[in-house]
């Protein structure tokens, strides 16, 4: 380093000067920021300069050499999907490399603790709370009698001038029981308070098991969803390890075939200084007069 | 039609997400670049790069684009490098490159370059890399925002929070510890060549 290098810079370009040892006017003209001006008082500096010439090329020399560095050419694809009308509940999608799962790189990965969204498959959508699903077919038309049946129990209710009525969604069972309760009162000519009572937490039990039923669905879709992702990451796995192996492969088969042409090279080598010395050792013997015949060298 | 990052900002912001995504594809490369070359670590670097992206998507509302989308971008990326490297407490390590394949470079480069050239670029760039670990993170970064992401000493000022003076500093005893360790390695490595020829 140039004495009075890591000492003399300057606060901007405005002050720069072309002293000897000027690291901040150096490293503009090396990138060549700075107006013309200050481009040409530099160059005038460096002609007549020769150890700020050779600093700055040995700096750009080295620069050269960064070029070298590459980062590896990997596949990325992320991607934001809309997993509801909600933007917060948007997450990125992975298509490369098992270890991109949710656990990989929000567990042990450098996002953990960043309270980074949810990471999906491509082509997955995520899966929604069960409770945001809809219905099942079934489910939904039996919701539908059992609201058909509560409002005729209700309106006979009213019809008998009872106190309460409550408007609750229950399954067909259910509704039958409504129903009943409703025919009930009808021939009776009147419902009684534990009769509605009865027949609401039929209701509510109907209800229930809806419920547990559609969550073992959403439980079976989510397992199914599972299986597949845990058999994506491990055909990804093997395609990863066949590469690897290739490339391993490859750079074996280059290292041997670099060898062997080493090798014959050497070898060419050493058959020539052979030659060359046989050549002289007859060139000698002839000289001092041995007799051919009995020289292993003579050809 | 190629849209400008302005106009897919602005798309994105009124709920276009394809417009989002097309920013990330436009700028997936170099901020996985800038990540892997700041930290050493192609997972890690790509779970930077994935959460930047989020951020970035969850941050768009409030962005106001004071500066350029990309500036944007590479700030959450250089604050979440930065979080990694606190929080791993240590210096980035280098890796090798273990995925280039030689045969896939030379049809890559052309037929000028030969066996031995790409196997001398492959062994620079793991002794780049290996210099550059050694660098204190404020010089490795602004050296990799200057060379290889073409900043000015004006915008790495800003997105290093830091006067100009201090990046032009930074990237003078970065280049010369860079040179010196560059210096080194290719002494060593003409004297490991001499030895081989004279076996």
């Amino acid at each position: 380093m140039l004495p009075g290098l890591d000492t003399g810079m300057n606060d901007h370009f405005g002050t720069m000067t072309s002293a000897c040892g000027d690291a901040d006017a150096l490293i503009t003209y090396l990138y060549g920021e700075g107006t013309e001006e200050q481009r040409e008082r530099i160059e005038a500096h460096l002609v007549q300069c020769a150890r700020c010439a050779e600093e700055v090329a040995t700096l750009g020399a080295t620069r050269e050499q960064l070029a070298a560095w590459t980062p590896p050419d990997r596949a990325l694809g992320f991607q934001i999907t809309q997993t509801a009308a909600d933007r917060s509940a948007s997450g990125m999608v992975l298509p490369f490399g098992a270890a991109q799962g949710p656990s990989a790189a929000l567990g042990a990965g450098p996002l953990a603790g960043l309270g980074a969204g949810k990471l999906f498959d491509v082509g997955h959508q995520p899966p929604s709370r069960w409770w945001h699903q809809p219905l099942p077919a079934w489910a939904q038309l039996a919701a539908a009698v059992a609201i058909f049946a509560s409002g005729l129990a209700i309106g006979a209710a009213r019809n008998l001038s009872t106190p309460t009525a409550s408007a609750v969604t229950a399954s067909a069972p259910a509704a039958a029981a409504v129903k009943t309760a409703a025919t009930a009162a009808t021939t009776s000519g009147a419902v009684s308070r534990e009769d509605l009572a009865q027949v609401e937490a039929r209701l509510h039990s109907e209800i229930a098991q809806v419920q547990t039923a559609s969550r073992a669905a959403a439980e079976g879709v989510s397992l199914q969803r599972v299986t597949g992702l845990i058999a994506d990451s491990e055909a990804r796995q093997r395609k990863e390890l066949d590469y690897r192996t290739s490339v391993i492969v490859t750079d074996f088969q280059n290292a041997r075939q670099y060898d062997n042409n080493k090798f014959g090279l050497q070898l060419q080598q050493t058959k020539g200084v052979t030659q060359a010395n046989t050549q002289n050792i007859n060139t000698l013997a002839r000289q001092v007069g041995w007799s051919p015949n009995a020289s292993p060298y003579v050809p | 039609m190629t849209w400008t990052d302005e106009e897919l900002v602005a798309r994105s912001q009124s709920g276009d997400v394809e417009s989002f995504n097309q920013l990330i594809l436009r700028w997936e490369r170099p901020i996985y670049a800038l990540a892997y070359r700041v930290l050493g670590r192609e997972e890690e670097a790509r779970d930077v790069c994935q959460e930047a992206f989020l951020r970035a998507f969850r941050a768009l509302p409030g962005f106001k684009g004071q500066a350029k989308f990309s500036s944007w971008l590479y700030r959450i990326t250089l604050n979440l490098c930065r979080d990694w490297i606190r929080r791993q407490r240590r210096a980035p390590v280098s890796q090798l490159p273990e995925d280039t394949d030689p045969m896939e470079l030379a049809s890559e480069r052309g037929p000028v370059e030969s066996i031995e050239d790409l196997v001398a670029r492959r062994e620079l760039s793991a002794v780049v890399e290996e210099a550059m670990a050694l660098l204190p993170e404020e010089q490795r970064t602004a050296i990799i925002l200057k060379e290889y992401h073409g900043m000015t000493f004006q915008e790495i000022a800003d997105l290093q929070g830091c006067p100009l003076s201090t990046v032009k500093t930074r990237l003078y005893q970065g280049l010369s510890v860079l040179r010196r360790h560059l210096d080194r390695k290719g002494q060593l490595q003409t004297q490991a060549v001499s030895r081989r020829a004279r076996l």
